[in-house]
Parts: structure tokens; C-alpha cells; sequence
């Protein structure tokens, strides 16, 4: 292994794989800062940029981005009590109070610290445990893929924070939507409806663009967002001994809550700082302090979402499944260089794997870097009045989705997702589960296909294999746990 | 269920949903049919989207019935928050359309120049002065950026440009 991370090393340490490294994590702390643009659409308007670029800077620069937005999350939320970030929501409940009592230094920079530590914690986490993983993924076939597909969407829907039946929708939705295009049999077209742009499926980004950046637009545009900055001098961005000893034992926890919470699809960052909060608040000796300023209730929390984006790379570079929209999008790009992905991933292509995971470890610390003196300059950002920030977030998803293919379709294409998009927020269904079921789609069909064919045609085979019908077992229980608790409430009164 | 009122209100909202989600369903269903379902020991192109609208049509069933068992639960929701802004976000998505339909008409250039100046004049309310000078500053550099620094061939209307 130490010879994998020396390898590693070679691979992030050249100019230009630094320079992409910086550039992600520049960015990401930027779209973390502004809230209305989050890491999965900055990372889709970025796509285009991937595509003329080496694999493994694209996966470096896209990975930047997203562990990046973990850290510029947290400031908004602190500063004005907007989170930039989903997962930077519960920051908001005792950072912002700590803020308003003349520590938001404190919180700054307990945030950046928490964050650098889950982070780095969280890569150390997935160089041990992907070869394990990866290894052990080799025993599967076509019917322990598509159980572990099936299992992947029903803990995406089970995680869910709404209605579990509303999520499954989405996903089923999402296996539909993933299935457009020419068969890979038969080679005949599958609701395309004749439009030339549908012959190769549905793109991954114009839809995730439409879902996640354009409806996000149109729903702030509705509501207003007159925020104010609080004004307050930010000082003494280093935390205090008192500081460290209050929050060692969260961030720690945070770590290990954040790394697991992060390999479940649907888990990662948001689930991740929510569980930590919880988890701070259980076991505090004062849990009538949280929402008043407890620096655990920042520390927990920054430091699991960030152990979370580490955890998350699990599944995708071991497995080739995603675990959430943004692992998705990296699949995408990974397919889209023509990289085979899945557990020989490791072997075939251990530039990519060894390459991203070390230059995580040099992301998280520009980051360090880049958070703390750099707190005036996201400041000042942060006053850039929205109604100049949504015009040009337009401007860039119109230039990404166009720019993929040069084709006006797929500009049309994002533009009814995003009404599509805007129209699910409203009634409440979660986009997540939509798009990780398309992505997988295309690699569930054929799992299914062929698992019948082998079986001629027994859907027993999918539960005479020990791996498979493991798998499948626990995503019914899955299924039938929430009825048995409404049963047994309901039996109690 | 009942879509009416000043802003849109709407009442039972998953009902609705659910009924479209049937719907979409039912239409997937039959399309897949057309597709040829095969067998299961040679399953055909339309076997799998099958699967998936036959267990999108029973999940939308079952939320359909959740809602309909619990009518206590029926609630006065308005779609748009304000109408005003309601409106506002309609014009956003038919500049978006017109400016996607455009682009090919009078070039990246221009059209980016109209859709910016009227996202931000209209919709963001901001002073003339600062609409045109963000219009033609974000134009220009998303052109120079995206045209020339990434190699991206942006549509070229009837000016060449």
C-alpha cells in the first residue's frame, strides 16, 4: 500500500493535476459561499471543461469541488444564518448564535479545523477500506450487481427525508428515464419519439442542470432572499485550548458518524452533520446549550459532512455505483473517458483511484489554507445581491448543457427538467433518488437481462446466491420496516 | 381536489401527484408492450421499462389511498408563494426557452446580450446603467472564456459571431 500512495503522490504532485486540484477546491468553497448554487449543478456546468481534460485531473478537480463546498457552507451559515450548503444547515443553528455573541471567529475557524480533520480522516478511511471492498467485489456477477442496484435505491429512498413510497417513486421514475435510448440487444430505439438527441439517452447533464440549477433558480426567484450580512469583526480565527477541548470528542465522532453515514447511497454529507447534531446533543453532559452557541454543535457537525464526501467515493471506485447525485455525475465522467469502472477500477486504472484519493489529502489542506485568511474575501462575495447572481447561473448551465454536444436539444432538454425539477420541489419529491436511478439504470437492465438468461428465464437465481439474496433481504426489510413500526405504534396507542 | 384561488391554491397535492404519476405509468407500460416485453427466459427491450412503470403505477396507488384514507390531512397550500412572483418565474423560464431557440438566430453573442439585460432589468428590477454593463461585461467574457480559452464552438448567428 505504501507503494500505492507513493504512486499516488506522483500522479496529484504534477503542475497541472495541482492546478485542477486548486481550482475545485477554489471553487467549491465559492459555490459553498453562495447559496442557490450547489456543488452537483457547479459541477455539471463545469462537465464540458472535464471533457478536454486528462480523466484523472477532471475526477480530481470535480472531487475538489465537492469536498470544497462542504467547507464554504459553513460560512454562510454562521455569518447570516444561510446555509450555503444542505449540509451546512445544522451549522447554522449554533454557529449563527455564536456569531451573534461576537464568536464567530471561533466558529470560523473551529469549522475549518473540524472540516480538515474529518476530511483528511475520511481519505485515510477510504485507502484502507476501498482495496478491501474492491477485492471482495470480485466475487460478483450479474445478479449480485443488480441486488446491490436495488439494494443502493431503496436505502436512497429509506434515507430519504420525505415520504419513503414518494421517494421510491422517483427512483422508479429514474430506472424509466435511464432506459431511453437505442437497446444494447436489439439495437432498436426506446422512447425516443424520433429526436436524434434521445438516440443516446438522456444526458446526465442537462438533466441534473435542469433538477438541481435551473428549478433552484426559478424556486428562489419566487422567494425572497433579502439577507443581511452580519456585521460583526471576525477575529481570532484560531480556536482557544477551552475550544478544542470542548470539541475534540465531536469532531472525532463527527469523523467516524460522517465516513460510514457516507458509503450508504442516499447517506453522505446532509444525513451525515444531522446524525452528528443528534448524536452531540445525546450525549452532551449541557444538551440545553445546543441552539444557543455550543462549539459542538458546530465542530460535530462540519467535521461528519466532510468524513461523508470522503466515504462517499466508496462505493463509486470500488463498486462503480454512486452513492449520491454528485458520485453520479462522476460516474458519468468516467464513463464518458471510457473508463471501465467497478472493482477493477483499483488495477486497470490505479492512476485514477490512487491519483484522486491522494490528491484529497492536498485539496484539504488548500482548503484549510484557503478558509481561514481568505474569510473577508467570501464576505464581500456573499454581498453579490442575488438578483446579478441568478442571470449569470442561467447563463453558465445554458453554456454547459449546449456546450456537451453543441446541440440546442439538450439546452431544451435541462429547461424542461428544470420545470420538471421545480414542479417535484413543490410537490415535495426528492430529485436524488431520480437521478441515481438513472444512472444505474443502464447498468441494471443489462445485470437483469443477463442474470434471465443465464437462469432461463428463474427469478430464483437472484435469491440461490448467497451474496445476492443477502443483499436482497436486507432491502426488504428495508421495505417492510417502516410499516412495522406504524403497525407497532399503532398497536400502542 | 380542486386547483383554483388567487396565487394558485391547491388542495391535496400528493392526490394530484399520484394521479399524474398513474398516468405516466400507464403510458410507460403501454409503450413498453409496443417495445416487445419478450419472455422471461429471453427478456425483449420493453421488459425492464415495464417493470419500472408497473412499480410506478402500484406505488402511485398506494400513495394515492395513503392520502385518501387521512382526509384530515387535506390542506389549503398555494402554489405560487405570491403571484407577482409567480409570474416572475414563468417569464424566467419562456426568456430561457426563447434565448435557448434564439441563440442559433442572432448568435451566443447578442441573444446573451438580450437574455442577461432582461433577467436583469426585468425580473432583478436593477438600475439601467448596471443591467447594460453586466449584459455586455458577462457576454463578452463568457464568449472569450468558453469560445477561445476552452475551445467550445458557440452558436454563430446571422452575424458570423
Amino acid at each position: 500500500m505504501l507503494n500505492d500512495i507513493i504512486y499516488g503522490f506522483s500522479v496529484a504532485l504534477t503542475f497541472g493535476n495541482l492546478f485542477y486540484c486548486f481550482l475545485g477546491v477554489l471553487m467549491g468553497t465559492l459555490v459553498g459561499v453562495l447559496p442557490g448554487l450547489g456543488p452537483v449543478a457547479a459541477m455539471s456546468i463545469l462537465f464540458t471543461v472535464t471533457l478536454k481534460i486528462p480523466p484523472v485531473s477532471g475526477m480530481i478537480m470535480l472531487a475538489g469541488l465537492y469536498y470544497g463546498a462542504q467547507y464554504g457552507g459553513s460560512t454562510t451559515s454562521i455569518l447570516i444564518n444561510i446555509p450555503g450548503e444542505a449540509s451546512s444547515v445544522v451549522t447554522c443553528f449554533d454557529g449563527y448564535q455564536m456569531a451573534r455573541q461576537g464568536r464567530a471567529g471561533s466558529a470560523l475557524g473551529m469549522s475549518a479545523f473540524g472540516s480538515f480533520i474529518g476530511g483528511t480522516l475520511g481519505v485515510v478511511g477510504l485507502m484502507l477500506a476501498a482495496p478491501l471492498l474492491a477485492n471482495f467485489a470480485l466475487k460478483f456477477g450479474f445478479p449480485e450487481y443488480f441486488s446491490l442496484m436495488c439494494l443502493g435505491l431503496v436505502i436512497v429512498s429509506f434515507l430519504a427525508k420525505g415520504s419513503m413510497l414518494k421517494a421510491m417513486m422517483m427512483a422508479v421514475l429514474g430506472l424509466f428515464l435511464g432506459t431511453i435510448g437505442i437497446d444494447i440487444i436489439v439495437a432498436k430505439p426506446k422512447f425516443t419519439f424520433g429526436i436524434k438527441s434521445l438516440m443516446d439517452g438522456l444526458g446526465l447533464v442537462p438533466v441534473v442542470m435542469g433538477l438541481f440549477g435551473i428549478s433552484e433558480v426559478l424556486l428562489n426567484i419566487e422567494e425572497s432572499l433579502d439577507v443581511e450580512v452580519f456585521k460583526t469583526k471576525i477575529s481570532n480565527l484560531l480556536p482557544t485550548l477551552q475550544d478544542w477541548k470542548n470539541s475534540i470528542w465531536s469532531i472525532l465522532r463527527g469523523t467516524v458518524i460522517g465516513f460510514f453515514l457516507g458509503i450508504l447511497p442516499g447517506g453522505g454529507p446532509l444525513v451525515a452533520s444531522f446524525a452528528s447534531y443528534g448524536v452531540e446533543k445525546k450525549v452532551s453532559k449541557h444538551p440545553e446549550k445546543f441552539g444557543t452557541g455550543a462549539i459542538e454543535g458546530v465542530a460535530g457537525p462540519e467535521t461528519a459532512n466532510n468524513a461523508a464526501s470522503a466515504g462517499g467515493f466508496i462505493p463509486l471506485l470500488t463498486l462503480g455505483i454512486p452513492s449520491n447525485a454528485v458520485m453520479a455525475l462522476l460516474l458519468g465522467l468516467l464513463l464518458t473517458h471510457g473508463v471501465q469502472v467497478g472493482p477493477l477500477l483499483l488495477k486497470q486504472h490505479s492512476d485514477i483511484f490512487w491519483g484522486v484519493v491522494t490528491s484529497m489529502y492536498i485539496g484539504n489542506a488548500m482548503l484549510l489554507v484557503l478558509n481561514l485568511p481568505l474569510i473577508g474575501l467570501w464576505v464581500k462575495v456573499l454581498k453579490v445581491p442575488y438578483p446579478i447572481l441568478f442571470p449569470l447561473i442561467l447563463l453558465f448551465c445554458v453554456i454547459g448543457s449546449y456546450s456537451l454536444n453543441n446541440n440546442i436539444e439538450e439546452v431544451l432538454i435541462m429547461i424542461a427538467f428544470g420545470i420538471f425539477g421545480y414542479l417535484m420541489k413543490k410537490f415535495e419529491y426528492e430529485p436524488a433518488p431520480l437521478i441515481l436511478a438513472m444512472v444505474l439504470s443502464p447498468m441494471m437492465e443489462p445485470a437483469l437481462r443477463q442474470s434471465l438468461l443465464v437462469s432461463h428465464g428463474s427469478f430464483l437465481i437472484f435469491f440461490t446466491r448467497p451474496i445476492s439474496v443477502t443483499l436482497l433481504s436486507i432491502a426488504i426489510i428495508l421495505l417492510i420496516f417502516p410499516i412495522f413500526l406504524r403497525w407497532f405504534k399503532a398497536r400502542n396507542g | 381536489m380542486k386547483i383554483s384561488g388567487h396565487g394558485g391554491e391547491i388542495r391535496n397535492r400528493d392526490r394530484l401527484s399520484s394521479l399524474i404519476c398513474l398516468v405516466i405509468s400507464a403510458l410507460i407500460c403501454f409503450g413498453s408492450i409496443k417495445l416487445s416485453l419478450g419472455k422471461p427466459q429471453n427478456p425483449g427491450p420493453g421488459f425492464f421499462s415495464f417493470i419500472a412503470g408497473a412499480v410506478l403505477g402500484i406505488l402511485s396507488i398506494a400513495v394515492f389511498l395513503q392520502n385518501f384514507r387521512s382526509p384530515a390531512k387535506e390542506e389549503r397550500y398555494f402554489f405560487w408563494l405570491n403571484s407577482r412572483r409567480g409570474l416572475k418565474m414563468t417569464c424566467v423560464t419562456i426568456a430561457l426557452i426563447l434565448y435557448a431557440i434564439g441563440m442559433h438566430l442572432l448568435g451566443f453573442f447578442f441573444s446573451t446580450i438580450l437574455f442577461l439585460g432582461f433577467l436583469l432589468r426585468a425580473i432583478g428590477s436593477q438600475r439601467w446603467s448596471l443591467t447594460i454593463y453586466i449584459s455586455i461585461l458577462g457576454s463578452a467574457l463568457s464568449y472569450v472564456i468558453f469560445q477561445f480559452w476552452l475551445d467550445i464552438q458557440l452558436p454563430k448567428g446571422i452575424w458570423g459571431f
